[in-house]
């Protein structure tokens, strides 16, 4: 698993590393039960703080990715299909939003875009 | 202690080699004179420079901060400075010793030596506690005018009353280095008792 | 004009719950008068497991905060408490506990390593001589040269060898950079990482090279004329500030107490701001802890 942040990025450093490692545990790179760095190891391979890390972690374990074990680290959680599920769904409306302001730019109506919807739907 | 000590120690050991010749060369002069004074007086001066020199490395250094920090009270930090001293006083008994009991008019020597054993604990009573006060500079100017004026005063009172038969027939022949010697004794603890007092007020 | 009440900006001592258990230092209300200058009503904690690093021009107070924590200053009022007990009753046991680089390096001069090490063998109740030998070497200090014949930068890294060489659970670091390239400088940094790698473990470190402390600090803790400005969360710095770059102008239409300080040019203006209390008509940028620092010392108060 890779996980790179970056100082020029806008978005908080907590924020790229939760969303990195989110995206790494979805893609299923990380697999149920992999071990994932200790949060001090993680902190000292990105020069970044502690409490950086670790509120990346608390995050991702509050959302059901991850879990603790006192002593041992934090491990990739079972794959919670609602989790995914929404993951997809919310992927799936970032892009058809895209695709509505794309729309509305090239001055394509509204039905003519439902139209090239259904004919995507069903050419599948 | 022990740390402080033998930083002292390997602090002093380059130029522990000069004092050394300058001894050597005193003590041959004292035995080809046949008096003690010369290595005595001499041995004076060394017991003066040697805590002075090693406390203003250590002033340089910056060693009693790093020793406060590190756990080395303030009272060991005075302590180990008179102790060194000390030793060093003692060390150059020896030889003086050994130049008194070899000269003739032994007794005399000896009284000479045990006078300025006593002169050298009474400056260094003084030196020590300006030097914890007020820095080794300062100090050394204070004391190198002390010196000179006990010195001066050694010469015209102390030294002459023994080498004037008259004089010193007044007086038993080791009354006065015996007192120099107590006095010298009492001033080193009541000053290391107030050099403690001055360790632990300061901020370093 | 700089007002003199900078704002207790939330010295809010950390929450708990960020670290494991306990803090290692704890200072309230310090205060320490000298000639021209004094500390006032100086608080902070060190969390165990957490780097505070301390920032401040010179002079305003960071080493004098330092050394009091090590018992070299005495203060005029206000309590200093280490591992939970009073400074002022600590043993030498405890004492040893802390590692400590002061600004110049308080070593002695004279000696090679392996005179340092023979010293100190007797000075700490647990000297690792092995440890400082190995430290040494990552440091590829020369073993055939007096201490004085080092490089300012090699002068710094035998110091923290020395601290690191004791069984220290605490680092008190006093401007350890100051001097340093910045590949030294980075090799320090991942010594402390190394250090901080155990949550026991707990640094203070005071610099003025702000970069260095953005990384690995987890707390910021500002003094500006012997009075701390704030003591906070790294992150929470950057989320609570920021920076709003436009025409003077339009300066002024913001809330004045929505401004901490700001510059004003002739080609323009820039403010130190709090974020949420900005509209967002307003463009802002990240404010990094030097643009903090610099606008709390330097910027105009509204």
């Amino acid at each position: 698993m890779n996980v790179i942040v970056s100082n020029a990025c806008d978005r908080p450093i907590y924020e790229q590393i939760y969303t990195q490692i989110k995206a790494a545990i979805l893609r299923g790179e990380c697999r149920e039960g992999d071990a994932l760095p200790s949060i001090r190891a993680l902190a000292k391979e990105l020069r970044i703080s502690v409490i950086t890390t670790k509120r990346a972690f608390d995050d991702l374990e509050r959302d059901g990715f991850i879990y603790s074990v006192q002593g041992k680290g934090s491990f990739v959680a079972a794959k919670n299909r609602e989790l995914v599920r929404e993951e997809y769904l919310r992927q799936a409306e970032q892009k058809l939003s895209e695709a509505v302001d794309i729309a509305r730019q090239g001055g394509i109506s509204d039905e003519e875009l439902c139209r090239l919807f259904d004919i995507l739907l069903k050419g599948e | 202690m022990k740390g402080s000590l033998l930083k002292s120690w390997k602090n002093i050991l380059p130029v522990l080699a000069y004092y050394l010749l300058f001894a050597v060369i005193f003590f041959a002069v004292s035995f080809l004179a046949d008096s003690v004074l010369y290595f005595c007086g001499v041995g004076v001066m060394i017991a003066f420079a040697v805590p002075l020199s090693s406390m203003s490395v250590d002033e340089r250094d910056g060693w009693d901060k790093f020793a406060v920090a590190s756990g080395v009270g303030r009272g060991e930090l005075a302590a180990s400075r008179y102790i060194f001293a000390l030793a060093t006083v003692l060390s150059l008994s020896v030889p003086a010793a050994v130049l008194a009991a070899l000269l003739p008019e032994r007794v005399r020597q000896f009284a000479s030596m045990l006078l300025l054993c006593g002169i050298s604990l009474l400056v260094l009573s003084v030196a020590l506690p300006l030097m914890h006060k007020y820095g080794v500079e300062k100090t050394r100017i204070l004391l190198l005018v002390i010196v000179v004026v006990l010195f001066g005063a050694g010469i015209a009172f102390g030294w002459g009353f023994l080498l004037d038969e008259h004089a010193s027939a007044a007086f038993p022949l080791f009354a006065v280095p015996a007192a120099a010697l107590s006095l010298g004794t009492v001033c080193f603890a009541v000053s290391w008792l107030v050099c403690i007092r001055i360790c632990r007020r300061k901020d370093l | 004009m700089l007002s003199t009440v900078c704002g207790r900006e939330a010295s809010v001592l950390p929450a708990a719950g960020a670290f494991s258990e306990g803090e290692l230092v704890r200072v309230s209300g310090l205060c320490k008068r000298f000639k021209g200058f004094s500390l006032e009503d100086v608080s902070f904690s060190v969390p165990r497991g957490a780097v505070v690093g301390f920032i401040g021009e010179n002079g305003a107070g960071k080493s004098t905060t330092i050394k009091s924590l090590l018992g070299l200053i005495r203060p005029d009022s206000g309590r200093i408490s280490l591992f939970g007990k009073e400074e002022r009753q600590l043993g030498k046991a405890d004492r040893n506990r802390i590692g400590a680089v002061l600004g110049e390096t308080c070593l002695p001069e004279n000696l090679h390593l392996k005179d340092i090490d023979a010293v100190m063998r007797h000075i700490f109740l647990h000297w690792d001589g092995e440890a400082f030998f190995r430290y040494a070497e990552k440091f590829a200090l020369p073993v055939d040269k007096k201490v004085r014949e080092f490089s300012r930068g090699m002068r710094q890294k035998v110091s923290l060898a020395v601290a690191l060489s004791h069984g220290a659970e605490l680092l008190l670091l006093d401007e350890p950079t100051a001097g340093l390239d910045p590949v030294a400088r980075d090799e320090i940094l991942d010594i402390l990482y190394d250090f901080m790698q155990s949550e026991e473990h707990a640094v203070l470190i005071s610099s003025h090279i702000v970069s260095d402390l953005e990384k690995l600090c987890d707390y910021i803790l500002f003094i500006h004329e012997g009075k701390i400005v704030f003591f906070e969360e790294k992150d929470a710095l950057g989320e609570k500030y920021a920076l709003v770059r436009c025409p003077a102008e339009k300066l002024v239409g913001l809330d004045p107490a929505a401004v901490v300080a700001f510059y004003r040019g002739e080609y323009g203006a820039s403010a130190l701001v709090y974020r949420d209390r900005v509209p967002s008509s307003f463009e802002t940028e990240r404010a990094s802890i030097e643009d903090i620092m610099l606008y709390f010392a330097r910027g105009e108060r509204v």
